[in-house]
């Protein structure tokens, strides 16, 4: 029998420290692994006149780089089509003139005015006028209720069939005095060209980015899991209130509510979502829509239709469109489009 | 058996520590961090002459501020770190910070 000679590396007690120790090696390896993979990385700027948060994970691209590419794209899409600058400013200084246009004009008009179309006019993007009538183009102007008769003579101008587009998409012209504003989908638009820009450089990207609550996701969180989205709250004395939670993997979410810019006169609250119809603010039984849809561009546009539609059978006909909405009434009931109820559960 | 000894004290620490870890608010003025709030004292600050910040059972919100539109104001109370309370002509962010309330959530359409 041979004697057990305490210094034989084999010797059990150096031997359980060895094996501890590679095991404490390598679970500390795939925690570092794992966490890499795992790290979200998180940019917030005012822009798109509101607070736009990127949050990205990138699969072989540093989170950093993807973020700052993304805020370059929205900076990029910011001065082109804010408002009172670039090619709006133009348009609505052009008296009915031809304008030259580029594609990526040409594309974003068309859009609006197909939204339009597909709303019957519930979504007008000519309702400029009127937004300036009220004091809503600008946060720093005083907010008033106008006589009727200037709103009167501010609609005539309201009309997004007054936006015409050459056949060969190269030149538009504003009709009878009409005035655009490209506010209520650039940024939606923003939205969904940083994360087209996001997923050139790293396909396999994940995160998602919230531009002032139009959230477009990039990819499922960690790879596999949902983003929890909640949906705000339309009366609550809480900003962080929430109604219902939707879970998305993919896919764009938008929200139009009458809580969010408005004023009072004499306690009634007039809000900043005006009816094409009327020329005052929307009010129709629904204080919040929410719309899901592929595009944050058309999210918010069809968000923004929904409201003004209300409780109406205007709203049945979204999932056409590829739209799916969720409708808050004045009495906190909700309506769904047939095919929300599977963004509800995780 | 140190080793995991150790492992399993650092483990308890951080489980341990998570629910104490004192609940703050950052602000930011401009992009600029400007101060750190504690939201376990009730309180009220000044926030650059423009925002008076209130703070009540670990909630913060915007009492009064001197922009236009008061849409800061009109937000109400936060106390979760996925919606920040801002005022976008001070360019004024007040952020929660150290504590998930709400982990299900991670963004706010609104």
């Amino acid at each position: 029998m041979r004697q057990r000679n305490p210094r034989n590396p084999l010797s059990s007690s150096t031997f359980l420290y060895t094996i501890l120790a590679l095991l404490a090696i390598s679970i500390l390896t795939w925690l570092f692994i794992t966490n890499d993979k795992q790290e979200y990385y998180t940019k917030t700027d005012y822009l798109l006149g509101t607070y736009v948060t990127v949050r990205v994970s990138g699969d072989k691209t540093s989170p950093v780089l993807l973020a700052n590419a993304a805020f370059k794209e929205i900076e990029r899409i910011d001065e082109k089509y804010g408002n009172n600058k670039g090619i709006v400013e133009e348009l609505n200084a052009s008296k009915g003139k031809w304008i030259e246009i580029d594609q990526e004009t040409a594309f974003l008009l068309k859009s609006a005015i197909e939204v339009s179309k597909n709303t019957g006019g519930a979504f007008d993007f000519t309702l400029y006028p009127i937004i300036k009538l009220w004091g809503f183009d600008d946060i720093n102007n005083e907010k008033r209720v106008p006589k009727k008769t200037e709103i009167g003579k501010a609609l005539l101008k309201v009309n997004y069939e007054n936006v015409e587009i050459s056949p060969d998409g190269n030149k538009v012209r504003l009709l009878n005095g009409a005035q655009i504003d490209l506010s209520g989908i650039a940024k939606g638009y923003a939205v969904d060209m940083a994360i087209m820009k996001i997923k050139s450089i790293d396909e396999k990207a994940t995160g998602f980015i919230d531009a002032g609550g139009d959230i477009g996701i990039i990819g499922p969180k960690y790879g596999n899991r949902p983003w929890v989205i909640g949906i705000r709250h339309p009366r609550s004395e809480s900003a962080d209130k929430v109604i219902d939670y939707v879970y998305m993997y993919d896919g764009s979410i938008a929200t139009s509510g009458d809580y969010e810019r408005f004023f009072e006169v004499d306690g009634i609250r007039y809000h900043h979502i005006f009816d094409p119809a009327t020329g005052y603010p929307a009010n129709n039984g629904v204080i919040s829509s929410t719309v899901i849809h592929k595009s944050a561009m058309l999210a918010d546009a069809y968000a923004t239709a929904a409201f003004v539609l209300g409780d109406s059978p205007g709203v049945t006909f979204f999932p056409r469109y590829g739209a799916l909405a969720f409708l808050v009434r004045e009495d906190l009931s909700t309506f769904k489009n047939k095919g929300f109820e599977v963004y509800l559960s995780k | 058996m140190i080793l995991i000894a150790l492992l399993i004290a650092i483990m308890l620490l951080i489980s341990y520590n998570a629910p104490y870890r004192s609940t703050e608010a950052e602000v930011y003025v401009q992009g600029k961090a400007y101060m750190k709030i504690d939201l376990s004292k009730d309180a009220t600050y000044n926030i650059a002459n423009h925002m008076i910040v209130e703070v009540l059972d670990g909630k913060i919100r915007a009492q009064e501020s001197d922009c236009p539109e008061k849409l800061c104001v009109k937000q109400g109370w936060i106390s979760s770190p996925e919606v920040p309370i801002v005022c976008l002509p001070n360019k004024i962010l007040i952020k929660i910070v150290g504590k998930l309330s709400d982990e299900a959530m991670d963004a706010m359409t609104r």
